[in-house]
């Protein structure tokens, strides 16, 4: 009965994910570049990067309770080697000036040549999953000395590899990688992702991102309720019960540290697509300090709440205040007050104010099906007591 | 006499200057019920946490089932720093029993060109379980004094969690629910070893809401669910009303019985210890000062001297 009843559950999220999946696709045909709406797909596009972010950061965070402050470090990687392997051939020279390319494969452009667009489509993913595995293995290597240490050690070397990573891919020695300290662009990035089915052409900028994130956040999801996920949080919980009942900590640390990472590469991936430029210097720690305060923001241990934290975070600062910096906002005018800065004073006003009085943040540790429980649970009490009186 | 399951040959822990447990020596056969007693900071949890791992010994040999799962030689990565001729840098810290004092020059130097057994493990490769988690793999489990659940889970997944070394699965068909019929067996057996410590009715609330003495039954639960030959038991009854004590004391009983289970346990409620063990260990300032069957113990004047004298007033 548990299982039909789980069944059912799976269904039905399915079913309202695959909606959502549809309207952003509407959106992305409906809304053009010049409307004030756009703004909206905006908020999808880089609320599907901060979500996927937020989300791989709270599993390791959250839920395995190992606090780590790498998350800036493994999205550059990731972004990185997306953009590295879907550089065009024509553009490779032009972005990388100063000098000369060492590699010079583009998978879109490879498989295009061979499978049309859809081509086009696998070489993109293709590019994505290897930016996750490549933020994988980097874990990996930094997870076996690092995952030793105690919490705020833990902490401490992870936001010292991100910093050292940063520095390395500026470095101009792997510049015939990297590119040194300049930016990587020219790459595959939203606005050219269109599907073309005979006449129509559909576009998929704002879809495609939340796609990745979706499918990313499911498998997450997927993980945290499996029986690794439990592990997990028995290890959050108390390591020394969680290791005394035959739970390997080393394994389990490495598992989680890696798949956050991996995810973590796959939202640096899809930021660099989203914002059609990769460049080091961006993903200082300030970025991992905003997770953090997404998944704070959201409840920590809460997957629904770092995807509401993440996209109130970005529709905040990206589209709602914007007005506080440039003088008018709610139709209120006053240039004098509104003005530059001014967002981010209000900002953190708010975030303090929801801190004040979400201690445990918006949904604390409850996801978005255990909001429907407790109505449930009330009714099958009545209805046992009933039964009972019968 | 049946098989011996476990033995401590030599334990000994030494904190900086305090020896917790000092030349503890004891063993424990298969489907007995054993205690192992003493006044308190007498070092008992001390020698639960080598036995299972959780420190490793500044001197001396655990043995589970025929097998060392614990000694003072270097394991796992330590275990390469100490080959060649840095090996006996090591195994000199373990005394073997028998060998007379250093300071006694003239016995050791006898004890010495004497022919002993050799030490099975200096040099050896093999690999003594080097974490907590691998020996409770070969079937040792424990509750803790301090009552460890896991807060944020409730009942029945803080036992279906103790399951999880028994997986067969991956990590791949977990993620995408290849191992549907593995979860669902153990679901079953979870619920069926909830019914059999009583706690199915309690099963969906959180663990650490339930009232002291369901939390002990609920760590018991939960120790069993990881399928061990070997109960470590750390003051089980500890909280515990009369009425509460006289419940567990049978329900301990029925654990052996009902699981063939072998069970070790610490306890200061003399009542239920002199009822179910078979035999009983005394501690003192970590040294072992009796051991015996209950009426020996009760009649040992060093005991009688060092705590049951006292326990009446030790306990609450
Ligand atoms: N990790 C540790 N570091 C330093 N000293 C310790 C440590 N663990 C235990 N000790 C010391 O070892 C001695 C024995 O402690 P232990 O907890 O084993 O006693 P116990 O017999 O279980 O007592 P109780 O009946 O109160 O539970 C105590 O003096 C204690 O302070
Ligand atoms: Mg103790």
């Amino acid at each position: 009965m548990l299982q039909k009843k789980d069944n059912k559950k799976n269904f039905i999220a399915l079913i309202v994910v695959a909606l959502f999946l549809a309207l952003v696709l509407v959106l992305d045909q409906v809304i053009k570049p010049t409307d004030k709406m756009s703004m909206l797909l905006t908020v999808l596009q880089k609320g599907s990067v901060y979500a996927l972010a937020a989300v791989s950061m709270n599993l390791l965070n959250g839920f395995t309770g190992l606090f780590s402050l790498g998350h800036a470090g493994f999205m550059l990687v990731g972004a990185y080697t997306y953009a590295i392997f879907t550089i065009p051939a024509e553009s490779r020279d032009t972005v990388y000036q100063y000098y000369d390319a060492a590699i010079r494969v583009s998978f879109p452009e490879v498989l295009r040549s061979g499978l049309g667009s859809f081509g086009t489509v696998l070489g993109v993913v293709l590019a994505v999953v290897l930016a996750g595995l490549v933020a994988a293995v980097f874990a990996w290597l930094i997870g076996l000395p690092v995952l030793k240490l105690k919490s705020d050690y833990l902490a401490i070397a992870t936001l010292g590899f991100a910093e050292i990573i940063r520095a390395v891919f500026q470095w101009g020695k792997l510049g015939p990688v990297t590119n040194g300290s300049n930016l990587l662009k020219s790459f595959e990035r939203i606005s050219t992702f269109k599907l073309t089915v005979g006449e129509t052409t559909i576009k998929m900028s704002t879809f495609v991102p939340v796609l990745i994130a979706t499918v990313c956040i499911a498998l997450i999801v997927l993980l945290v309720n499996s029986t690794y996920g439990r592990s997990f949080k028995a290890i959050r919980d108390d390591e020394i019960a969680a290791e005394a009942m035959g739970i390997n900590l080393a394994k389990h640390k490495m598992i989680s540290f890696v798949t956050s990472s991996f995810f973590a590469g796959v939202a640096g991936a899809t930021m660099a697509m989203v914002l059609g430029i990769a460049q080091a210097s961006n993903f200082k720690s300030a970025m991992t300090y905003e997770i953090l305060l997404m998944v704070v923001l959201g409840g920590i241990g809460s997957i629904t709440g770092s995807v509401i934290g993440s996209v109130l975070f970005v529709a905040a600062s990206e589209w709602w205040l914007r007005g506080l910096d440039s003088g008018v906002f709610l139709g209120i005018n006053a240039p004098g007050i509104f003005r530059n800065g001014f967002r981010l004073v209000v900002f953190s006003v708010i975030i303090m104010v929801v801190v004040l009085f979400f201690r445990k943040g918006i949904m604390g540790d409850k996801e978005l099906p255990d909001l429907l429980k407790p109505r449930a649970k009330k009714a099958s009490k009545k209805a046992s007591k009933k039964e009972v009186t019968k | 006499m049946s098989k011996n399951i476990l033995r401590v040959e030599n334990a000994t822990m030494q904190f900086g200057g305090v020896v917790a447990v000092d030349n503890l020596s004891m063993e424990v056969n298969e489907g007995e019920i054993v205690a192992l007693i003493g006044p308190n900071g007498a070092g008992k949890t001390t020698a639960f946490n080598v036995i299972t791992g959780v420190y490793a010994p500044s001197n001396g040999m655990v043995t589970f089932d025929g097998e060392p799962i614990v000694r003072n030689h270097p394991q796992g990565k330590m275990k390469k720093l100490y080959k060649g001729e840095n090996s006996t840098m090591y195994t000199a810290a373990y005394v073997p029993a028998g060998r007379p004092p250093m300071e006694d020059e003239e016995a050791t130097k006898a004890w010495n060109d004497a022919e002993h057994e050799r030490d099975p493990f200096v040099g050896s490769d093999k690999v003594l379980a080097p974490t907590p988690d691998k020996i409770t793999e070969r079937g040792m489990a424990r509750t803790f004094q301090n009552i460890r659940l896991w807060k944020s889970q409730t009942v029945f997944t803080n036992v279906l969690i103790a399951k999880h070394m028994r997986r067969t699965h991956g990590l791949f068909s977990a993620i995408f629910r290849l191992n549907r019929k593995e979860e669902q067996q153990q679901r079953e057996e979870v619920l069926q070893l909830l019914k059999i410590v009583g706690l199915e009715d309690v099963k969906d609330e959180l663990a650490t809401s339930l009232p002291y003495g369901k939390q002990r039954r609920l760590e018991i639960a939960r120790a069993l669910a990881t399928d061990p030959k070997l109960l470590l038991l750390d003051e089980p009854a500890a909280g515990m009303n009369p009425q509460e004590t006289l419940e567990l004391t049978k329900f301990i009983g029925e654990i052996r019985d009902n699981f063939k289970m072998t069970i070790l346990l610490i306890e200061h409620h003399m009542d239920l210890v002199m009822d179910i063990s078979d035999r009983i260990y005394v501690l003192d300032f970590g040294k072992l000062i009796a051991s015996g069957v209950p009426e020996e113990i009760q009649n040992n004047e060093r005991v009688i001297d060092a705590y049951l004298g006292v326990a009446d007033d030790a306990e609450d």
